[in-house]
């Protein structure tokens, strides 16, 4: 579904990524960890055109090529960037900021009944539709977010640290969401400080160190792995017991 | 006495509400580009000249002239302001004083541009909005046609612009494009044509008050000068900067003031009241009287 070879991103001339070469199938909950600054957020960064690779970077979407493309185009062909830090619109409120996710979108014939069944999906954001999101807390903002990219009828979702500054209870429930999200034919590109959590979920995941892809495998395998166990699930591990 | 202050206030009223609108297009622009745009009333200049052309020049029908007008200049911001200079400094990594010092070359060209195309004498604006021989006199107070076509069309104008952005999914975007460019990218908004559409409604709108305008100071290069555009920027700075309709409520605030001052102390005052309203808030109330929209 989506194949990356050789992505390359420097902020000046400080590189972040280094011929990165990444692939996600359809159907996949594909994880990528590593530490802060590692280069997580820039990879999605690209991929949803907001940033730009070197030219050797190649993208490929369901077979056709989208490095060369601005965001607003990449989303119309089925990638939806759920940011980090949410970025809701703060001073548009809830219902606006859910309208909003839905520019994209070609066919509008049920935009209406399907801003409802964001409701029904977050409860908690019943009532305050007209509440400006910036009034929100974390947790609802990231419901909001959550609403807001999925009204975008995405093929593949690319998330960026869902359990940032969250309570465990809504980490939960935002990962319940990610595996549903799965069952509709959602394919997910997860990224994650919460190796624990995410490897949970996905299937096949990748480890980023110092903008190099240092490991890949399947979830399986990666766990498997005592370097991995150590660096990454260990200590999460033993907090969670 | 109260007649006295009615009198001034009806007056007072119809000026601020065209600073207001011409705050409205300071508005317009800041929203999307962080901007100040120093050749903003030259296209006040350019709507009423060309609405002059059409109409009184070319004998267009008035409606058909003034959508004309109107639109070219809303088309004059998006290939010229937006087209050359926006893009120009923007590409070239320019900042806001560059993009200040290039809008006030521009309206210096726009200004000359104007005295070669039409010449420098003033044209008399024809009374298409009543002749100010026979205004309506309503007990002891007179009232300008003029003064209650200024009112319809800001009411227009807010209902208009507040349907826009508030119920309309472009007017959304837009309001998302104002507040974060990347992630409204992200939503499958166009940047560029956000912008472009911000510049072509800020120079229209701007365009709209100079029609309005002409009739107090005639088709002359006095609309694209500077203290009519200073009093539509104060008026925006009053009123918030972030807030379309805060201008409206800034502009009337030094309609007013102006109006009373000339009436109680001295007609030499006028402009110096603007600079009064616009230093006391920038000091006491810098983000101004209204919040983001
Ligand atoms: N706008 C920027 N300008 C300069 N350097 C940047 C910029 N954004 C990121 N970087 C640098 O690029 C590197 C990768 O950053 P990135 O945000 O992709 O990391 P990350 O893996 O998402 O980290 P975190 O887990 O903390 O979110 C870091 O060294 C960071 O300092
Ligand atoms: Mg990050």
């Amino acid at each position: 579904m989506l194949k990356i070879t050789n992505l390359s991103v420097s902020y000046g001339d400080i590189p972040a990524l280094k011929k990165v070469s990444l692939e996600v199938k359809q159907g996949d909950v594909v994880s990528v960890l590593g530490a802060n600054g590692a280069g997580k957020t820039t990879l999605l960064k690209a991929i949803s055109g907001l940033l730009r690779g070197d030219s050797d970077t190649q993208i490929e979407f369901m077979g056709e090529l989208i490095h060369q493309l601005p965001p607003n185009e990449i989303v119309k062909r089925g990638i939806v960037h759920l940011p980090e830090g949410r970025q809701v619109f703060s001073d548009l409120s809830v219902l606006e900021n859910i309208e909003v996710g839905s520019y994209s979108r070609q066919d509008r014939s049920n935009i209406k009944s399907e801003i409802a069944e964001c409701f029904e999906m977050f409860p908690e954001l019943v009532g305050k539709e007209k509440q400006l999101a910036g009034t929100l807390s974390g947790g609802e903002q990231q419901m909001v977010a959550t609403a807001r990219a999925l009204i975008a009828k995405p093929q593949l979702l690319m998330v960026d640290e869902p359990s940032m500054g969250l309570a465990p209870v809504v980490v939960k429930r935002i990962f319940g969401l990610l595996r549903e999200f799965v069952k509709r034919g959602i394919t997910i590109l997860l990224v994650e400080q919460n190796a624990y959590m995410s490897m949970a979920v996905s299937n096949y995941a990748y480890i980023i160190a110092q903008g190099e892809i240092a490991l890949h495998g399947s979830v399986e395998d990666l766990k498997k792995d005592e370097a991995v166990k150590d660096s990454y699930l260990g200590v999460k591990k033993k907090k969670k017991d | 006495m109260l007649q006295m202050v009615l009198q001034n206030s009806i007056s007072g009223m119809a000026m601020g509400l065209l600073y207001g609108v011409i705050g409205i297009g300071v508005c317009l622009f800041w929203q999307t580009t962080g901007l100040i745009n120093f050749a903003h009333i030259s296209s006040a200049m350019l709507g009423a000249y060309f609405f002059y052309t059409f109409h009184v020049m070319w004998n267009l029908p008035i409606v058909i002239a003034f959508v004309l007008a109107v639109a070219l200049v809303a088309l004059y911001g998006i290939l010229i302001l937006r087209g050359v200079v926006y893009r120009q400094i923007m590409g070239r990594k320019g900042g806001r004083l560059e993009f200040i010092v290039a809008t006030m070359m521009l309206n210096i060209f726009l200004l000359n541009l104007t005295i070669v195309l039409w010449g420098g004498v003033p044209y008399p604006f024809p009374n298409i909005f009543g002749s100010p021989m026979n205004p309506l006199r309503i007990g002891g107070i007179t009232i300008q046609h003029h003064s209650l076509w200024v009112l319809g069309f800001t009411v227009a104008l807010v209902i208009g612009l507040n349907y826009f952005f508030k119920r309309t999914l472009t007017g959304k975007a837009l309001r998302a494009t104002a507040q974060n460019k990347d992630t409204a990218s992200l939503m499958g908004i166009g940047v560029e044509k956000m912008t472009a559409l911000s510049f072509a409604m800020s120079t229209g709108v701007t365009a709209i008050a100079g029609i309005l305008l002409a009739p107090i100071y005639f088709v002359s290069v006095e609309l694209g000068g500077g203290i009519i555009g200073i009093k539509g920027f104060a008026s925006a700075v009053i009123g918030g900067l972030t807030n379309p309709f805060g201008a409206l409520v800034g502009g009337l605030l030094i309609g007013l003031t102006e109006n009373f001052s000339v009436f109680y102390i001295s007609s030499s005052y006028r402009d110096v009241i603007t600079f009064v309203l616009l230093v006391f808030f920038l000091i006491a109330r810098p983000q101004g009287l209204f919040k983001k929209m």
